[in-house]
């Protein structure tokens, strides 16, 4: 009986469903089912050995690895009917990653020897090898040829190919831990100890300066299955236990390749060495560094963040979710792409804010919608900057709901923004938020200050329309901004007097090109002698993009889509396009790359650069691109000559 | 009765035993009506536990004959047939199979005195195991969580199995019998036994409700 309801549940998952009846009545007579209170560590990394493979009966756990700073990074999350466990139970003996439960969790232990025999099942076992470590290569290369075919590189999981990109030189970290081969087995192990390493690398040297000459390595399990369990003397020389010749990648070859070779030789870690410099040995790659490759993709931080109960807990992943930033900087995942997976990530916290708010302060009286606006409006953001919102909600029809409708949204926007500054979204200085009461009105007003900007418009007036043109729905009912949008932005497009301020905010800000070819540096201030990538160079250019996207009744606001709809709608020749594209590509990557730098030294991110930390290179394509600033500066004082002069 | 106490000694499990280590025998039986003296078993059905891991494959399960014509009140409680119970092997040699099966485990069931009473009054004698009342425990540990916990709950604490079965969310199988009741019982012990400790039960000699 207790043996059918067990049957019942495997009949209903996979792999168990590929069984047949002996197979599952053999699971069912040697299980066992145990509970797991939530937050629950099940196993530990490292430290257990896995006896069991885990089925989720009921439930959801999450897995995580730590990186090298001890930091626990989110790996991955299963829920009933998938299982855990297996990788550590087949190859290692040890436990991969932390498993915790986020609930009360049931699951069934299935015994190590009645894996085994199950394992015999090819189709059960194809599975599972499959099913884990290779699942996200399968997973990877699937997404890598999706886009491929779209024809578009797939900016969303950029992080998941990272395994395909990254060079394995730079996955080793530490320096190379190595003994001679007469060190005492004790002795080695004792540098194992204190470097906390799994494996170390036995090799000669001639010389203080000469190359290293690995001979062999030494695993924890050689300690115990050659030392301890056959009752080898520890005071002997390690050379009599070592494995030899030791399994070496080049430095140049993707992890993805590494990762194949520990599978295919069941091993787990290989040996970097220089493949252009003799075989100089690099350091060691262990199947943890890969894992870790892996960690942080947004799909796990979405998956997460659905989960998240509290505003501590959204702060908490969003903090890990930024640590992929500089690694898709580093790997070469474009700028562009950076923007919209943070993006991605930040609607999704909003998403879950907006929900919480209304389950704490009851159901909003009439349906709204939470903008955003600027850069995070474009999807142009990357480290998380000032907030920039607004709520536009819907025209109420009487007194009564007015009064309402006005008392609840202000409870309501100011929880959010509080909500947002406690997950690291700092108040917005120019006061730019939905607790605004400006900024959070019945679409009708919305509509009427829109027109204000347009139909009289003051210089002031122009700088917020360009804050409030790149609004973007971010949360609610998005007809909303639809409806303002579709009637602003006709008339707009109409008003001489408010496109020619635009025209002149567009050419206000030039590029830092002086005389004989050297930058304009800022001259005073705390940033002298660096320059403003922001205000020098990504933002004229939005601006004037932004102004042809008005002009020519473009809807979209990520300044690239705008582009792209520019090139469609024939208004600018496809070259020139191409070419601030490139431009608009290098500024951010730039940009990204000293803000990456500076948080790395923990330094607050900036956009003041400085000419030296650049390289030859990259100042030669500089002066370029500001070249395409200055010409697309000329171009539009050229088109918007007559309402520019109407703007004065 | 001092020989009587040496011999039971040794089927006493070890008394400072972690009580999620300890093993249990989680049981229920159905009976031909609840007078202690006239009505007997018609079915047995038990399960082992290690800690809080129910064993799946240790289970026993039999139906008793219990040579006497069943009311149509059990028939509809049980929904056993009585023409399933004329094969059935006798109480007796039932309760042998069964002793053989729990051993010196602590024996575990939902109002296990009247399961316990009635396996005794058949044997004509006493059980030593340690015996632990679910519904006993469950209520002792709610009374504990709302009093000290504060807990909000403030309804009356159920009593029924069903009731807790529910509280707890554990899925509900659709058929129904001895061993079923056993396995839901376990789930709940299976529970009770993360909180135990908590409110200072942590070893087997605690366990004395």
């Amino acid at each position: 009986m207790i043996q059918q309801i067990t049957i019942d549940f495997l009949r209903k998952h996979a792999p168990y469903d590929l069984l047949g009846d002996s197979e599952l009545t053999l699971i069912a007579k040697t299980a066992s089912l145990d509970f797991f209170p939530s937050e629950t560590r099940i196993y530990t990394q490292e430290n257990s050995k896995a006896e069991s493979l885990y089925l989720i009966q009921k439930g959801c756990v999450r897995m995580t690895a730590q990186d090298a700073n001890g930091q626990d990074i989110l790996m991955d999350m299963r829920s009933e009917g998938e299982s855990f466990g297996i990788l550590s139970l087949l190859n290692l003996g040890t436990a991969l990653m932390t498993v915790t439960t986020l609930e009360d969790t049931l699951c069934y232990l299935i015994p190590k020897n009645t894996v085994q025999t199950l394992m015999q099942n090819q189709r059960f076992s194809e599975y599972f090898l499959r099913g884990s470590t290779q699942r996200y290569l399968m997973r990877t290369l699937n997404e890598m040829r999706q886009s491929r075919q779209r024809g578009e590189g797939s900016l969303q999981t950029a992080p998941d190919r990272l395994i395909f990109t990254t060079a394995v030189r730079h996955l080793v970290k530490r320096q190379l831990v190595w003994c001679v081969p007469d060190t005492s087995i004790r002795q080695a192990a004792q540098m194992m100890a204190k470097h906390k390493i799994g494996s170390i690398i036995v090799a000669l040297q001639d010389h203080a300066s000469a190359p290293v000459q690995p001979l062999g390595i030494v695993t924890d399990t050689d300690l115990r299955n050659k030392v301890i369990a056959e009752g080898h003397d520890a005071g002997l020389p390690i050379r009599g236990i070592m494995t030899s010749p030791v399994k070496t990648i080049d430095g140049d070859q993707l992890a993805f390749e590494a990762l194949l070779r520990m599978i295919n030789a069941s091993i787990h870690s290989l040996l970097v060495v220089d493949g252009n410099h003799g075989n100089a040995v690099l350091g060691m790659v262990t199947q943890h560094d890969l894992i870790l490759l892996q960690s942080n993709s947004p799909l796990i931080v979405s998956k997460q963040l659905r989960r998240d109960a509290s505003v501590a807990d959204l702060a908490k992943t969003l903090n890990s979710a930024h640590q992929f930033i500089p690694l898709m900087v580093k790997e070469g995942v474009n700028p562009g792409g950076v923007g919209r997976v943070v993006a991605e990530v930040n609607d999704q916290v909003l998403s879950r804010l907006l929900s919480m708010a209304e389950r704490t302060l009851g159901a909003p009286p009439l349906p709204y919608c939470w903008v955003v606006l600027g850069s995070e409006g474009r999807k142009e953001q990357t480290f998380k900057t000032d907030q920039d919102n607004g709520l536009i909600y819907a025209d109420p029809n009487d007194e009564a709901q007015a009064e309402a409708a006005s008392a609840y949204f202000e409870r309501f926007a100011s929880w959010v923004n509080d909500a947002l500054i406690q997950c690291g979204f700092p108040r917005c200085p120019g006061n730019y938020m939905a607790s605004n009461p400006r900024w959070r009105q019945p679409l009708s007003q919305w509509r009427k200050t829109y027109l204000t900007w347009i139909n009289t418009p003051e210089p002031t007036d122009v700088m917020n329309a360009t804050i409030f043109f790149d609004m973007r729905p971010a949360g609610g009912d998005e007809s909303l901004v639809e409806a303002l949008l579709a009637e602003v932005l006709p008339r707009a497009q109409r008003a001489g007097r408010f496109m020619g301020h635009l025209a002149r905010l567009a050419v206000q800000n030039t590029p830092p090109v002086g005389f004989f070819r050297s930058f304009l540096l800022e001259s005073t201030g705390p940033h002298k002698g660096a320059f403003d990538i922001k205000k020098r160079g990504v933002m004229p250019l939005t601006d004037a993009i932004r102004l042809y996207a008005i002009a020519n009744g473009v809807r979209a606001t990520n300044t690239l889509e705008r582009l792209e709809d520019l090139r469609k709608a024939d208004v600018l020749a496809s070259e020139q396009i191409d070419e601030m594209k490139d431009t608009l590509e290098f500024l951010a990557l730039l940009r990204l790359k000293h803000q990456v730098e500076q948080a790395a030294n923990g330094e607050k991110p900036d956009n003041f650069i400085n000419p030296n930390e650049l390289s030859s290179v990259e100042r030669s394509t500089l002066r370029e691109t500001f070249q395409v600033i200055s010409n697309t500066q000329a171009d539009l004082s050229d088109r918007y000559r007559g309402f520019m002069n109407s703007a004065v | 009765m001092l020989r009587r106490l040496f011999q039971r000694q040794p089927s006493l499990p070890n008394q400072t035993v972690a009580v999620d280590q300890a093993r249990y025998v989680v049981f229920d039986t159905e009976l031909t009506g609840l007078d202690r003296k006239q009505d007997t078993l018609v079915s047995i059905g038990a399960v082992r536990m290690q800690g809080r891991r129910i064993l799946l494959g240790e289970t026993f399960y039999t139906l008793v004959n219990p040579q006497r014509t069943l009311t149509s009140d059990n028939v509809k409680i049980h929904q056993i047939l009585p023409s399933e119970l004329v094969d059935q092997p006798l109480v007796e040699a039932v309760l042998q199979q069964f002793l053989a099966f729990i051993g010196d485990d602590i024996l575990v069931g939902h109002f296990v005195h009247i399961d316990i009473a009635m396996i005794e009054r058949v044997l004509g004698r006493k059980l030593p195991n340690r015996q632990i009342d679910t519904a006993r425990y469950y209520d002792w540990l709610e009374r504990n969580r709302r009093q000290f916990l504060g807990a909000s709950d403030t309804g009356p604490i159920p009593t029924v199995l069903f009731d807790i079965v529910a509280k707890f969310d554990i899925p509900l199988p659709g058929a129904h019998n001895a061993l079923v009741d056993a396995y839901l019982t376990a789930q709940i012990w299976q529970r009770l036994l993360v909180d135990l400790p908590d409110f200072g039960l942590s070893k087997v000699k605690d366990l004395k409700l």
